[in-house]
């Protein structure tokens, strides 16, 4: 149950509530299945949890911002934990 | 918004003069078959843009590694085709039955025909493998 381990203190904090991080981004999210076998897990074990991973999106979508010049954009972000199709390729 | 799929977060960012951003980010694995799928998949978009402009593909906007690797796109709207017609009961490989219309046959068949006859120069239409290097 590795998966639970890693992603319910993350699915708790994200789909109960929208919250308002240190660097005013209003995070919320909904998750549809499975998001044990999508890239969070992974991607949350590598960067060490929740506030990480918050501050890494922060910092890839201000790298957006800065290679276009541009200064404005929705201070809101909205994760939608999709459909697994790995089990696929299994 | 932020998506999560089996081998990345999409995010999109929307700048101020209304132009979107896909921007996709991955744990940075190099040496791994996804990090190199990237790369390829970052090669084949460059060359693409450079030799066929005209074949309709996402923009391909750059690359970079933090603590993740993100690489930024065009943001395309729509669903893709595997959202939109695979059964979301998802049967065993090779024993789904899809059906998509007609039109979308011909469409890929549009692309693939360009795709394969872009004039991209031989030279540049490989790409070595890291076995390839090593010899192995």
């Amino acid at each position: 149950m590795r998966w639970l381990r890693l992603c319910l203190p993350f699915l708790l904090q994200w789909t109960a509530y929208a919250m308002l991080s240190v660097d005013n981004t209003i995070w919320t999210g909904t998750v549809a299945s499975k998001q044990e076998d999508t890239a969070l897990p992974g991607i949350i074990s590598d960067l060490g949890g929740i506030r990480e991973l918050k501050a890494e999106v922060v910092f890839i979508l201000n790298k957006a911002l800065s290679s276009r010049n541009s200064t404005s954009t929705r201070n809101a972000v909205h994760l939608d934990v999709g459909y697994c199709f790995q089990g696929l390729f299994r | 918004m932020l998506y999560t799929w089996t081998w990345a977060i999409v995010s999109k960012v929307c700048f101020d003069d209304g132009l979107c951003w896909a921007v996709k980010m991955d744990q940075n694995r190099p040496d791994s078959i996804f990090g190199r799928a990237i790369d390829f998949g970052t090669s084949a978009a460059d060359l693409l843009q450079r030799y066929c402009p005209r074949i309709p593909i996402n923009t391909a906007r750059g690359c970079g590694v933090h603590k993740l690797r993100y690489c930024f796109t065009d943001w395309v709207q729509g669903e893709t085709l595997f959202d939109k017609y695979f059964p979301k009961e998802y049967p065993p490989m090779g024993k789904a039955t899809i059906t998509i219309p007609q039109k979308t046959v011909s469409s890929l068949a549009e692309f693939v025909y360009n795709v394969t006859t872009c004039p991209i120069p031989a030279n540049e239409s490989k790409t070595l493998l890291r076995s390839d290097l090593i010899g192995g």
